[in-house]
C-alpha cells in the first residue's frame, strides 16, 4: 500500500481539493497503478449511491413553512448601538483625519509666520515678545509637524487598507453567490 | 438570461442587507429560498423529516436574531448550515441518540432487475446507514455528498480545522463501505 496515493489524498482527488504539485503527482500515479483507480471508482460508486437517497419528503407548503418562522420572529434585529456607532465612526474617520491634519498645519503655519514676523523684527516689539519662541523650539515644533504627518500618514493608510480588505471580502462574497 | 440570473444573485445582498436592518419581507424572501437547503442537511443528520423541519425553523429564527452581526466573508448558505449543524448536534447530544447496526435494512444484492420498490429500499438503507456514522462525521459527509462544499468551507461551517474534516469524512466513508457493502456490488 505504501507505493499507492494515500486514502485521505485519493479523496481529496476525488473532491477536486487537489492542486499544483499534489494533483500532478497525483494524476501521474493514476495514469499507471490500476489499484488506485478501483480506489477511485470506488468513491465514485460510493457517491452515487449516496445520491440515490431522497432529501426530506413530505413537508409543510413553503408558503406554511415561512409563515410559521415569521410568527417566532420577535423584533426586528436592529444592529447594535454601539456596533452601529463604531460603524459610522469608521465611516468618518478619514474626514476627521483630514481635519484634523488641517487644522494642525493651519497652526504650524501661522505660529511659523508669527516666529518668522518676531524673528525678523518687522512687527516690532509686541510681536516679537508675542511670539516668544527660540531657534531650538523652533525645531521642536519643525519636528512635531513632522511626527504629526507621519502618523496621519499611518493611520489613513492603515484605514485604505482596512477598506480594502472588506471590500475585496464583499466582493469574494458576490463571486461566491454568482458562482454557485 | 445571464444577465437576469446574475440581478437574482445579486438580490440576495441586497436582501440580506435589508434584512439585517430588520426587514420582515426581506427575510421572508430568504427563509423561502434557503428552506429545502436547510431542511435536508438537518434530515440526512437526523433522520427524520418532522424534527428537521421544527430544526430548521429553529435554525431561521436564530439566524434572524444573529443577522446583526453575519458579516459576508462567507456564503449566507453556509452560514445557515452552520446555524443548523450547530442546533442538530446540540439536539442529539441531549438525546444521546444511539442507533442499532443490526437494525439496519441492508439491501439485497440478490435481485438483479431494480423495481421502484427495491430503489426505495435501498434509499432508505442508504439514509440508515448514514444515520449509523457518529454525528460528528455524519455532518461532514453531509455537506460534502449532498451541499458540494469544500473541505474549507466544510471547516468553516463547522468550526473544525481542515485536517479534522479529511480525516472525519475518510472515515465517514470507510464506514459507509462497510455499511453498504451489498448494495454497493450491485453498482
Amino acid at each position: 500500500m505504501s507505493n499507492h496515493i494515500k486514502d485521505a489524498w485519493i479523496e481529496a482527488y476525488f473532491d477536486d481539493e487537489l492542486s499544483n504539485g499534489r494533483l500532478q503527482l497525483a494524476e501521474k500515479h493514476l495514469a499507471k497503478c490500476e489499484v488506485c483507480r478501483t480506489r477511485l471508482e470506488s468513491l465514485s460508486a460510493l457517491s452515487a449511491i449516496l445520491q440515490e437517497s431522497p432529501g426530506a419528503e413530505k413537508l409543510s407548503s413553503h408558503a406554511r413553512f415561512v409563515s410559521q418562522v415569521g410568527l417566532r420572529l420577535r423584533d426586528r434585529p436592529s444592529r447594535p448601538t454601539w456596533q452601529r456607532v463604531l460603524t459610522t465612526a469608521w465611516q468618518i474617520f478619514p474626514v476627521g483625519l483630514i481635519g484634523t491634519w488641517a487644522f494642525a498645519q493651519s497652526v504650524f503655519l501661522l505660529s511659523g509666520l508669527v516666529f518668522a514676523i518676531g524673528w525678523l523684527g518687522i512687527g516690532g516689539e509686541t510681536v516679537s515678545s508675542f511670539a516668544g519662541l527660540t531657534t531650538s523650539s523652533f525645531r521642536q515644533s519643525i519636528l512635531l509637524n513632522i511626527s504629526l504627518t507621519a502618523l496621519t500618514g499611518i493611520f489613513a493608510l492603515s484605514w485604505l487598507a482596512s477598506w480594502w480588505v472588506s471590500r475585496s471580502n464583499g466582493e469574494k462574497q458576490y463571486s461566491v453567490i454568482k458562482n454557485r | 438570461m445571464r444577465h437576469a440570473a446574475a440581478e437574482t444573485e445579486r438580490d440576495e445582498l441586497e436582501l440580506i442587507a435589508e434584512a439585517q436592518q430588520g426587514e420582515r419581507s426581506a427575510f421572508g424572501e430568504l427563509v423561502h429560498r434557503y428552506r429545502e437547503g436547510v431542511i435536508n442537511v438537518v434530515y440526512r443528520i437526523i433522520g427524520d423529516a418532522d424534527r428537521a423541519e421544527d430544526v430548521a425553523q429553529d435554525t431561521f429564527v436564530r439566524a434572524w436574531q444573529k443577522l446583526p452581526y453575519y458579516q459576508p466573508r462567507s456564503p449566507f448558505r453556509n452560514w445557515l448550515f452552520r446555524i443548523a449543524t450547530n442546533l442538530t448536534m446540540d439536539m442529539i447530544r441531549g438525546e444521546k441518540e444511539t442507533l442499532d447496526v443490526d437494525t439496519l435494512p441492508l439491501a439485497s444484492a440478490s435481485h438483479s432487475t431494480e423495481s421502484t420498490v427495491e430503489k426505495k429500499e435501498r434509499a432508505e438503507s442508504v439514509q440508515q446507514a448514514i444515520l449509523c456514522l457518529p454525528p460528528a462525521s455524519r455532518s461532514v459527509l453531509v455537506l460534502r455528498e449532498y451541499e458540494g462544499l469544500s473541505y474549507q468551507e466544510i471547516a468553516d461551517t463547522l468550526g473544525i480545522p481542515k485536517g479534522t474534516v479529511m480525516s472525519r469524512l475518510s472515515y465517514a466513508r470507510k464506514r459507509l463501505y462497510e455499511l453498504l457493502a451489498a448494495s454497493l456490488e450491485e453498482v
